[in-house]
């Protein structure tokens, strides 16, 4: 007997499991068999036009592009734009692929950034095994081996391609590029091929975009039709692409250059060659389930009479069913403020620009890069875009809200509350929130939710939490916050204007002096010099959390407002707290401890009985720290050319969990 | 409909189930997981069916699943040092009894010594000689190299062939069968290993 035998196998759930993925492979089989039935085919088609049969049938399958909603859009990674940017990107089960523009691939993992091979990859794609990066550079076509390492070519183009200046009426120097290859399946891959020609005068003229399949085992390459930036449809068979039609220049202007702004529309093309045109737009990406295409719409026109147009009318991530039968737009967007007015129009650019959107491993979610066009020398967001079958209620919308203006996510937070001022990123900022009070309301009425918010500032030692109360209401199905508006605010901070400095409360009631700051050095035992720099609030606790600091020693510690008395927490040495948070639950606090000589701090994390601390061990980039609703510590971890999030699960005894 | 699925189903079903029952020693667990992983594995089959190596793509998919498991129970037992009651005891503590005329010892210095390994190096034993897969397939899981797989393997077979010998030393010495305390004599002191 081998070694493996002697484990034994739960031979009852084998059949059991077998016996049931049977069944279903004879439904599915049943179904597809009864879908070509003619009398089948009619009488669905009598139903739909009747609309007799409901829009969404309960399972996901046959939810329509329309009817699916947006659970949550988050930065999963911002990368630098002059070192990071992306240029290509493949999503996997072992986290994302990257290829820099700047030359470079990596692997993104949740919070971690790994190079794994020098030199130019340009556009990239993920074979269906995990193994192998197809790549493209434009002159050059190619694979990558995950595994070995090793770097083939499989097509050069170039001046010198074979296929290149053979053309009998074309100028000279013709060269070939290729572009966007995509895997087909394990053995094809699809990528647009264009061939382009220098104009006389200056820049080029691409006089062929060409769709092409290449064989990975003979290197054949076989032209399926013009257009650009294929997608290949799962399941189904066929593939989308886009077909660009430019402005022809008005033959008594031949001087001028093309129009800038060609016209895009995506195209299916069925297995049998059948064309539709599906939607308005670039870079397709179809759904692993091949039922849908999710794209960047592109307007047909950026001259509005109005400085703020309606938002389908700016560019977006959008989600289309494959046959084009529905559409939704996924994305939020607003208008550049240096809108432009001329000739009673005004040229308005978007705010946000989106690209390359690309399918995770379900259906239901995506990534895409997104940019500002009020920054262009600053980072590129790469982000994860949730699909929800049915909308979250008022109460979700608010949490998804209040996330957002933690995280820094103004996109999302601008989605579910547009026209909203943003709060700053800057001090004072927002370090938590709890739902005090959810009131779900019947469709078509208002929903009011109250929250408790937490703020405080850096480097001062201030802390509030203001109650907040957000009215909703219901806009194409999906819950929209209207307005919100302070209930009250409790705030704690340094009062300086006595000759000793002392803490107040201030709220609705006035302002009540909770105990000169010498008290709390003669508990804690400081020196005379040391002064407050941090102050978290716990109200449910009834206690004030102070930090106070002389040059490099520091002291945190806890008053409670019954008892009028102290306690002290830590003591510590070579850094001080430059901010205190609780979580809403109160059970934990975090320290930011900043060397007194500057550099990057660290995260100190207290049980806020006072029972343990723990070292978070990382440096950070401080500008990202707050705690969410269940009591989980977010902070940014901030490396060269990148920045992204990291979560930690602390549990009852201090245990850390670093996730992802 | 899709035959190739249940093909694959049947090949593989086996494997999966001792390589996850392997690394986590229960067997309601291991029910569960497996189940979890051929679910998965039915929704993505079109994926399975194509790829270079369906078996490398269904383990990836058990390997994660182990390691979700893991953080959801937050036992971490591969990770964490081997105790009397540990989750890691219960590991290999399902081999069927021994065949007639084989020796008992033996089995036991082995599942001694695959306990003694750090928990990267206890996968790979696990994917190639409880899962049987080939070391391409493991490298494809894994993500190293197939000689980097190939050299560490063979290094881990040589710990692993001395400590037994160590192990049945000391057993014929004493007459009987090693306890766990004597069995850590002669290995490195089990401590926490990550990779």
């Amino acid at each position: 007997m081998r070694l493996k035998e002697r484990l034994t196998v739960n031979e009852t759930l084998k059949r059991s499991l077998r016996r049931a993925f049977l069944r279903r492979l004879r439904r599915r089989a049943f179904a597809a068999a009864g879908a070509t039935a003619g009398a089948a085919a009619l009488l669905v088609a009598l139903l739909w036009s009747s609309s007799l049969l409901p829009a969404r049938w309960g399972e996901t399958s046959h939810v329509l592009a329309a009817d699916w909603s947006v659970g949550e859009m988050k930065t999963v990674a911002r990368l630098d734009r002059t070192t990071l940017a992306p240029q290509g990107y493949a999503a996997s089960s072992a986290g994302l692929y990257l290829s820099a523009s700047v030359g470079g691939l990596y692997r993104l993992d949740g919070a971690r950034l790994e190079k794994i091979a020098d030199g130019a990859f340009g556009d990239i794609d993920l074979s269906p095994d995990g193994r192998t990066i197809v790549w493209s550079t434009g002159e050059q076509l190619g694979a990558y081996d995950l595994l070995t390492g090793e770097k083939t070519v499989w097509l050069k183009g170039g001046a010198a391609a074979p296929e290149a200046g053979h053309a009998a009426d074309g100028p000279p120097n013709e060269a070939v590029y290729y572009e966007r290859p995509v895997f087909q399946d394990a053995h094809t891959i699809l990528l647009t091929r264009r061939t382009i020609a220098p104009r006389e005068t200056h820049g080029f003229v691409v006089r062929a975009s060409e769709i092409v399949a290449f064989d990975i085992r003979t290197h054949a390459v076989t032209v399926l039709g013009e257009g650009e930036n294929p997608a290949p449809v799962p399941d189904k068979g066929g593939f989308v692409y886009v077909s660009v039609a430019r402005e022809v220049p008005d033959p008594e202007e031949a001087d001028e250059a093309p129009s800038l702004r060609p016209t895009f529309e995506i195209v299916y093309r069925d297995e049998g060659g059948q064309e539709k045109v599906i939607a308005h737009g670039k870079d397709p990406a179809v759904s692993p389930d091949g039922r849908y295409v999710a794209y960047v719409h592109v307007p047909q026109t950026g001259s509005f009479d109005t400085p703020d147009p309606p938002q389908d009318a700016l560019e977006g991530v959008w989600l289309v069913d494959l046959d084009g039968r529905t559409a939704r737009r996924l994305s939020f967007n607003v208008p550049a403020p240096n809108a432009i007015r001329q000739d009673g129009r005004w040229t308005v650019l978007p705010y946000y620009s989106y690209f390359k959107p690309r399918w995770a491993e379900d259906v239901r979610s995506l990534y895409v890069l997104q940019s500002t066009n009020v920054d262009p020398g600053g980072e590129m967001r790469l982000i994860r875009i949730a699909l929800d079958d049915r909308p979250p209620g008022p109460a979700a919308v608010v949490r998804a809200y209040e996330t957002a203006t933690l995280r820094g996510d103004d996109f999302f937070a601008l989605r579910l509350f547009p026209g909203d001022q943003l709060p700053p990123m800057s001090n004072p900022r927002k370090v938590g929130f709890a739902v005090l009070r959810a009131e779900d309301a019947p469709n078509g009425e208002r929903a009011t939710i109250d929250v408790a918010e937490m703020w405080s500032y850096t480097s001062m030692p201030y802390a509030s939490m203001v109650r907040v109360r957000y009215t909703l209401g219901q806009e194409g199905g999906e819950w929209r916050i209207l307005r919100n508006e302070r209930l009250g605010e409790q705030s704690v901070a340094l009062d300086e204007r006595f000759d000793s400095p002392a803490l107040v409360m201030v709220d609705e009631a006035g302002k009540q002096t909770l105990f000169p700051v010498s008290e709390a050095r003669e508990a804690f035992g400081t020196t005379d010099a040391a002064r407050p720099t941090a102050i978290a609030y716990l109200p449910k606790h009834g206690e004030i959390i102070i930090a106070l600091a002389d040059g490099g020693d520091s002291w945190i510690g806890a008053y409670d407002l019954e008892q009028g008395a102290f306690r002290l927490l830590d003591r510590r040495k070579g850094a001080f707290a430059a901010r205190l948070l609780a979580s809403p639950d109160e059970r934990l606090l975090a320290a930011e401890l900043v060397p007194p000589a500057g550099g990057a701090p660290t995260v100190r994390v207290y049980a806020a009985d006072g029972g343990w601390s723990v070292d978070l061990g990382e440096r950070l980039n401080a500008d990202l720290l707050y705690f969410d609703e269940d009591g989980t510590l977010y902070t940014q971890l901030s490396a060269p050319g990148y920045r992204a999030l990291v979560a930690w699960t602390i549990d009852a005894g201090g245990a850390v969990e670093r996730r992802p | 409909m899709s035959r190739r699925f249940l093909e694959l189903y049947d090949a593989y079903f086996d494997d999966v189930y001792r390589y996850v029952y392997a690394r986590v020693g229960d067997r309601h667990d291991t029910d569960d997981i497996v189940s979890a992983v051929f679910e998965k594995a039915f929704l993505h089959r079109r994926a399975l069916e194509r790829a270079f190596s369906p078996k490398a793509y269904l383990f990836a998919m058990a390997r994660h699943a182990v390691i979700d498991h893991y953080r959801r129970s937050a036992v971490r037992a591969a990770e964490e040092p081997f105790e009397p009651g540990s989750p890691a005891e219960g590991r290999y503590g399902a081999f069927q009894a021994p065949l007639p005329g084989e020796e008992d010892d033996a089995l036991h210095c082995l599942r001694e010594a695959l306990l003694l390994l750090k928990p990267f190096d206890r996968e790979l034993i696990e994917l190639k000689y409880f899962a049987d897969l080939r070391y391409d397939e493991i490298a494809q899981i894994v993500e190293r190299s197939v000689s980097a797989l190939k050299t560490r393997v063979s290094r881990i077979m040589q710990k692993l062939g001395a400590w037994i010998r160590a192990c049945l030393d000391e057993v014929n010495r004493d007459g009987k069968a090693a306890d766990r305390s004597r069995a850590g004599a002669h290995a490195p002191e089990r401590t926490a290993h990550r990779e």
